[in-house]
């Protein structure tokens, strides 16, 4: 029989249940997995995984800033996850990832975006009014000093040093 | 019973694991003569007027099927009951076929039939719409071949309705379908589509597996009616677009409908191993390459026989027996098995799925490429995101080798606004969004993107196999790796530049951190491509590379990229813009950091303003010292002088360097210096640094003039020797532009790297033949 290619796929899935309840799974390569151990030079076992579920409701999610988010700790083996007791009319993301010992999150995997929509019957009104939210900042803006070859510093007598 | 007021729906089901496990037909057969056969009888004697019945393609298939036909009448022979006899009689009137009798009464208009999805799949589940096609238009494809006659209805199970089944249905000139809902209403969609509400409560008939989802949608009467009740009374009953043309519709809450998930609310822990491999199966349908046409049905078949809702039923006792399914889809869909016989295939037992050589591929991506060699380049930056020249790099050879006939993809950054995928000068360019791009810590941010290229990359694979992975600079060290591990095939990388060189050595542990990752890059790598000799002595010097395992392949030139006509409009724009005086311009372009050496041009620009020698020197590029040059400028009143105007495109860099007296790359350090061949290709002296490749390609006095690293002094006396001997700047100006055109051209280096990867390639080859 030929390898597990299903097993194999980098996918992340969520579906809603009911107006509270998501379903997401997800699983890694094999390439994957070796390349995430070597980067973070711990084996997949004793890595940090976990699982971030972000409330986008409203805006344009670009990885970091979100209304709410909250943090679930993975085991290695877990490929399944029922969110229970979630807010209905929101939008919901969920990053697989792993998380280090100061709390800052990296992004492995991704699902699609979920929509929680109410049971009753009801207009569904499209004016999202996640503006009124006060954005949570998880991680600040663009460096300019990163965006090129090396980590470069803006201070010149810094710099200047190097070359004496 | 008021009939005016009724509907009579009836769900034709055919339980698809009946298929595979070859159970006992009997009780099957028990159904056909206690339920559908009095049904279809009532319909012939028309005591049963305006019943729709829904039918799947795999009960169609069941009505269809001749050694079903016969088996079930050789079953009927053994009994002698009046039902049986009654089942008998009506099977041999219609010639052994029940489909036959269907096809005539829905052809006369004596009953409604109308098909559902292909195996009954939950469709709220699915996330693609190639799988959503698959189980609505084939079925509807399927219907009609049957019958020989467009349907009107679709029957989605659990009434599940969503804006893609809109959509779809509506494409397909569906005029109603029936919903969920808790009003008793009909109501439109928002693509004209009528929906039925169904079920209202106590309408529902829970019966058997035959006639699971039987039901009655009683809209206005109060009475219930289960279709036992029906068959003792029959009646006559009103064909869906007969009711709904004389009813009111509620157009405004329609979209209320959508979403309606009621099939999702059964997934459990139990279960939830079916949704996980629905979703799965789709995703990888989604990616897959059909390289052997001939299994593409099989492969569609084997996922419509996986989605079928059938499984959820009962899950448990029939766990093994899914698994060793999605066992057979994940072995139809990997590229080295395209063996049809074997004995675990599907194909032997699913004649009654549906006619197979039939399906026609909803979405048939064949992407097979054939000559040349298939080349994956990985680097950060390619045009229009434009730092340093490592993206001019991969830009003009990766059209060269595209030229020569290979067939090139690059993976690199996502610039919000340009598409995730074009194909520029025959390069197949993927542009690849990080999870966190604005990640502040460096090394993350960087990890964020190899984990982003790496995914692409392995998704690549499924449709296109490589024949080398080059990468270009640490930046892509772990995605480069993944993949050259997972294609198995050599990871030949080109290095512009290192750590060390960039800060004149190595300082602190971030940069340390980089020179171990461009350490382990090189020892990964089959082959080093360097651009100069300077840069391979020091990759000896810093990683001990052994010399036969670097090949040097200088950066080529395209003067069509650089010598454009002279803009009049936007040269003024560009005098506008930055209020140029009319003193000779001093040009120069590049990443506004150290090593590039543009501090050199304040010092400059200060002594020159004291010896009142009227010049403006203009360097374009941003970096993380821009601001800081820009407050020197400030604070040394030197604003006619110096110039730092940011990034600029490639359009404006032509217009600049045509109106320019001459230009200067003081760098520091300095592997190549692509910028001083576009420079001497736009026909104007050129002033270098003596240090790493700008001394290979800048002879003094003759190609340009040269200087010591660093020294202000020196570069001041080129300066003034250019402005006063116009006639030798001209020469040299000529030599440089002779040597730059000729010495340098993108098609022999193309050659060149193609040779190599080529030779790599064999290597390997060898490599995986012997290891077998």
């Amino acid at each position: 029989m030929a390898p597990n290619l299903i097993q194999n796929l980098n996918v992340c899935i969520a579906t809603q249940l009911d107006s509270s309840r998501i379903y997401v799974h997800w699983s890694f390569s094999e390439h994957i997995r070796e390349m995430v151990e070597s980067m973070f030079s711990t084996r997949w076992k004793e890595l940090n995984l976990a699982m971030c579920t972000y409330d986008i409701t409203g805006l344009h999610f670009n990885g970091h800033e979100s209304n709410r988010y909250y943090m679930k700790s993975l085991t290695a083996h877990q490929d399944f996850m029922f969110m229970n007791s979630l807010e209905s009319e929101r939008t919901y993301v969920m990053d697989i990832g792993i998380q280090d010992k100061e709390g800052s999150f990296f992004s492995l995997l991704r699902s699609n975006p979920v929509y929680l929509m109410k049971e009753q019957h009801e207009q569904v009104n499209v004016t999202s009014l996640g503006w009124m939210y006060e954005p949570v900042k998880v991680h600040q803006g663009v460096q300019n000093e990163f965006s090129t070859y090396s980590l470069y510093s803006n201070d010149l007598e810094q710099v200047k040093k190097q070359y004496e | 019973m008021n009939s005016d007021d009724c509907i009579l729906l009836t769900y034709m089901h055919y339980p698809l694991l009946h298929v595979l496990q070859a159970e006992n037909e009997y009780p099957l057969f028990e159904q056909v003569t206690n339920e559908f056969i009095p049904f279809l009888d009532q319909i012939e004697s028309k005591k049963l007027i305006g019943a729709t019945a829904v039918m799947s393609c795999v009960f169609l298939n069941v009505l269809n099927d001749k050694e079903f036909n016969a088996r079930y009448a050789q079953y009927l022979h053994q009994f002698s009951s009046r039902q049986h006899q009654k089942a008998l009689t009506f099977l041999k009137k219609w010639d052994g076929s029940l489909f036959s009798a269907c096809k005539y009464f829905f052809q006369h208009d004596m009953m409604e039939c109308i098909p559902t999805t292909v195996t009954n799949a939950f469709v709220s589940i699915l996330k693609t719409e190639q799988t959503l096609n698959l189980q609505i238009t084939e079925a509807i494809r399927v219907f009609q071949q049957f019958f020989e006659k467009k349907p009107v209805g679709f029957f989605i199970q659990q009434g599940e309705y969503t804006h893609q089944v809109d959509m779809l249905l509506k494409s397909h000139e569906m005029r109603y379908t029936f919903v969920k809902s808790s009003t008793d209403e009909l109501k439109k969609s928002p693509a004209g589509i009528i929906l039925f509400p169904y079920p209202k409560q106590g309408k529902q008939v829970e019966e058997g597996t035959m006639n699971k989802a039987s039901a009655v949608l009683d809209l206005k009467a109060k009475d219930t009616l289960g279709f036992q009740r029906m068959q003792a009374a029959s009646g006559t009953f009103q064909y869906p677009l007969d009711y709904a043309r004389n009813i009111q519709f509620h157009q405004n809450e329609t979209l209320a409908l959508y979403g309606a998930t009621k099939s999702a609310e059964f997934v459990s822990e139990n279960n939830q191993l079916f949704i996980s491999t629905v979703q799965k199966t789709e995703a990888m349908l989604d990616v897959i390459d059909f390289k052997h046409p001939s299994v593409v049905n099989a492969i569609y078949r084997q996922w419509l026989l996986l989605s079928s809702s059938d499984w959820l039923y009962n899950f448990k006792k029939v766990r093994d027996e899914y698994e060793r399914q999605v066992k057979l889809f994940d072995f139809l869909c990997h590229e080295e098995n395209p063996r049809m016989d074997s004995e675990d295939s599907f194909l032997s037992g699913s004649s009654f799925l549906y006619p197979a050589k039939e399906i026609e591929p909803a979405a048939l991506s064949v992407n097979q490429y054939k000559g040349g060699l298939s080349i994956l380049m990985l680097a950060w930056e390619f045009p229009p995101l434009v730092i340093g020249g490592l993206a001019r790099h991969v830009f003009d050879l990766s059209r060269a080798l595209a030229k020569a006939g290979h067939h090139v993809s690059v993976l690199t950054t996502y610039v919000e606004g340009l598409p995730e995928y074009e194909r520029l000068y025959g390069v197949h360019v993927y542009r690849v969004k990080s999870l966190q791009p604005h990640h502040p810590d460096f090394l993350t941010w960087v990890n964020s993107l190899n984990v982003a290229m790496a995914l692409r990359g392995l998704q690549l694979g499924y449709k296109l196999s490589f024949d080398v992975i080059h990468a270009h600079d640490w930046l892509v060290a772990s995605a480069a790796k993944c993949l050259a591990d997972k294609t198995d095939r050599p990871l030949i990388t080109t290095i512009h530049a290192t750590e060390h060189g960039r800060n004149n050595g190595i300082h602190n542990d971030m940069q340390q951190k980089i020179h171990l990752q461009e350490e382990e890059l090189i020892r990964q790598s089959s082959s080093i491509i360097v651009c100069s000799d300077y840069m391979k002595k020091e990759l000896i010097t810093l990683f001990h590379v052994e010399q036969d395992k670097i090949a040097i392949f200088p950066n080529g030139i395209d003067k069509q990229l650089v010598v454009d006509a002279v803009n009049e409009r936007l040269k003024e724009s560009l005098q506008k813009k930055y209020n140029f005086r009319k003193a000779p311009i001093i040009f120069s372009i590049g990443r506004i950091v150290y090593e590039k050496g543009f501090q050199l041009f304040i010092e400059a620009a200060e002594l020159f303003k004291k010896k009142q020698i009227d010049v403006q020197f203009v360097v374009a590029g941003k970096g993380p010292l821009l601001h800081e040059f820009r407050t020197q400028v400030s604070e040394k009143e030197l604003d006619k002088y110096v110039y730092f105007i940011g990034y600029i495109t490639d359009n404006e860099r032509n217009q600049l360097l045509q109106a320019c007296k001459m230009v200067v790359f003081p760098s520091l350090y300095e592997p190549f210096g692509i910028v001083a061949l576009e420079g001497m290709v736009a026909k104007k002296p050129t002033i270098v640094a003596d240090t790493g490749g700008l001394s290979d390609i800048v002879s003094h006095f003759d190609t340009g003039l040269t200087f010591a690293r660093g020294d202000t002094f020196e570069l001041i006396n080129c300066i003034e020797f250019l402005l006063k001997n116009e006639k030798t700047a001209a020469k040299i100006s000529e030599n440089g532009y002779r040597k730059a055109t000729t010495m340098f051209s993108w098609e022999k280096i193309a050659i060149d790297t193609s040779k190599l990867f080529q030779h790599h390639i064999c290597q390997d080859k060898k490599r995986r033949e012997a290891k077998n």
